[in-house]
């Protein structure tokens, strides 16, 4: 997929995303990330298809599935079972195979078959969330958006997501972007980021880069990953050079070497 | 200490399922506390049953006055509830008359001072239907922090902000429980939130299964890991120094854990 030279701006001519370029490649987790207001939703909204931008253009030929923040907002059938059948029948996928298809999906996003009696607006957050995926896997798209897949949602099921979606990239070879402020979940889930602020890509590249850059992040009123910031922090205040680590433990040897 | 909001005996079922099993709580007047529990365990019902907008058998009392349906609209002068999407109740066509909506002593400093704490000094003449969800989120903060509310009660309110205004806004609402008299009560998901409050309660089992001050809580990992809870990142960090013998003794702060290790 490849977004090329997208601008857009409302009526009023206030412009929201401007000249934005993003490669993205096949089988590989893009991290969307930026201060409250910068267009990440609206970015999302073009790329999915749901708003035409001003100018510019997604360059795309495989099916898109989107997860929307507001995940309620996605159902409108009485019951789980018919929202996920609904879903196979919109885009026309193996119908014969319908109640098979929703066993394997239920599986994959860990959830009970019991929930197939259940209405969709009844749900918990945790419940609603992985209805809303399951519904989205139901027509197997090769390219799955996700904005903010993690609010709402206790530390348990953030943790289940991440492993999902690492599984969804690795097994079923899926290429996904990810919306999201909570860096702790960013920085252990992508592998690129692009930061947007007032509209443009003021970063971009691979994760390791664009989060040791703590200052920068915090100019944009973005706070980079704890585990990232000690590590700047002690640099800054202490001169010693500590690694960028994804793990406390793999921090823990390196100030135990360096003190 | 005088307690400014008790619940005494709140037992609630939803069809068969038990949601509460005679849940007591007490929260301290110009406290801060984080109240945290495992999806489902019933957080939001809790909250809009300290508003008094769900009907139960319990005891509820604000500020020394029985919640029942005569004295709810003195209470509702006091408390201000901020929910976690706001998106569907904008009223107005401008920031600054949505924030404003309603507010009879509007005090012009105390906003400003808001509007330039959340980073919306410049939009207040913008429609806010065409803000973003977490701007939205932040015009409904400060309407509610504006009306000077004796308590607060958040519902996961800043869990579509960016961090760094989180930060900005906790260490604020922490501010003004030292401060301003006034009693904070943060229903969360985010376990990193109870270091910025004092009192941390667990909602777990249909009971408040602990309800104490947060020091009391710094070698839980075991409850929190047990609940399917994360523990603070600073707590997890401090624990583990303190395992290898690089700290001594507790430390939540970044900088002074960094200046105790390489002093």
């Amino acid at each position: 997929m490849e977004i090329k030279n997208i601008t857009y701006s409302y009526p009023n001519s206030k412009v929201v995303l401007k000249d934005i370029n993003i490669k993205i490649k096949d089988n590989s987790i893009i991290g969307i990330i930026g201060p409250n207001g910068s267009g990440k939703t609206t970015l999302l909204d073009i790329i999915t298809g749901l708003v035409k931008p001003t100018s510019g253009e997604i360059k795309n030929n495989k099916k898109v599935g989107y997860l929307f923040q507001n995940t309620k907002s996605m159902f409108f059938k009485k019951t789980v079972y018919a929202e996920l059948k609904a879903s196979a029948s919109i885009h026309n996928y193996r119908l014969n195979q319908l109640d098979k298809r929703i066993k394997d999906v239920l599986k994959i996003v860990k959830l009970d078959e019991l929930v197939l009696e259940k209405k969709p607006l009844t749900l918990s957050n945790n419940e609603a969330k992985k209805v809303a995926l399951a519904s989205i896997l139901m027509y197997n798209p090769k390219i799955i958006i996700l904005d903010e897949p993690t609010s709402g949602l206790d530390n348990k099921t953030v943790e289940e997501f991440k492993k999902l979606f690492k599984m969804l990239k690795n097994r079923y070879k899926k290429t996904i972007i990810v919306v999201s402020h909570d860096m702790d979940f960013i920085h252990s889930l992508v592998d690129e980021v692009y930061v947007l602020n007032k509209g443009e890509i003021v970063l971009q590249g691979n994760k390791y880069d664009v989060f040791k850059n703590t200052r920068g992040l915090k100019k944009l009123g973005l706070l980079p990953p704890r585990i990232m910031l000690f590590s700047d922090t002690v640099l800054l205040k202490k001169g010693i050079k500590l690694g960028y680590r994804e793990e406390i433990n793999d921090l823990i040897k390196d100030i135990y070497r360096n003190v | 200490m005088k307690g400014v909001l008790e619940i005494s005996n709140l037992t609630y079922k939803d069809k068969d399922k038990i949601i509460f099993d005679n849940l007591n709580i007490k929260i301290n007047k110009n406290t801060f506390t984080t109240i945290i529990g495992p999806n489902d365990c019933g957080k939001t019902l809790l909250s809009k049953i300290m508003l008094g907008l769900i009907d139960t058998d319990a005891n509820i009392t604000i500020d020394g006055t029985i919640l029942n349906k005569y004295t709810i609209d003195n209470i509702y002068d006091k408390i201000e509830y901020i929910p976690s999407n706001i998106t569907d109740s904008i009223i107005m066509d401008t920031v600054i008359e949505e924030i404003t909506f309603n507010t009879p002593d509007l005090d012009k400093k105390y906003l400003n001072e808001l509007l330039e704490l959340v980073g919306l000094e410049n939009k207040i003449n913008e429609n806010p239907r065409n803000l973003s969800y977490g701007e939205k989120q932040l015009v409904y903060i400060v309407s509610c922090l504006v009306k000077k509310p004796t308590i607060i009660i958040c519902d996961d309110s800043f869990s579509l902000l960016d961090n760094l205004i989180k930060d900005k806004i906790l260490k604020y609402l922490k501010r003004l429980s030292k401060e301003q008299n006034t009693t904070i009560i943060n229903f969360t998901n985010d376990t990193e939130d109870i270091l910025y409050g004092e009192y941390v309660a667990i909602i777990s089992d249909h009971k408040i299964v602990l309800n104490e001050h947060k020091e009391e809580l710094y070698d839980s990992e075991k409850l929190f890991k047990k609940l399917g809870l994360k523990f603070p990142f600073m707590l997890d960090l401090s624990n583990k120094l303190k395992y290898y013998n690089l700290l001594q003794k507790s430390e939540t702060n970044m900088n002074r854990m960094i200046n105790k290790i390489w002093k």
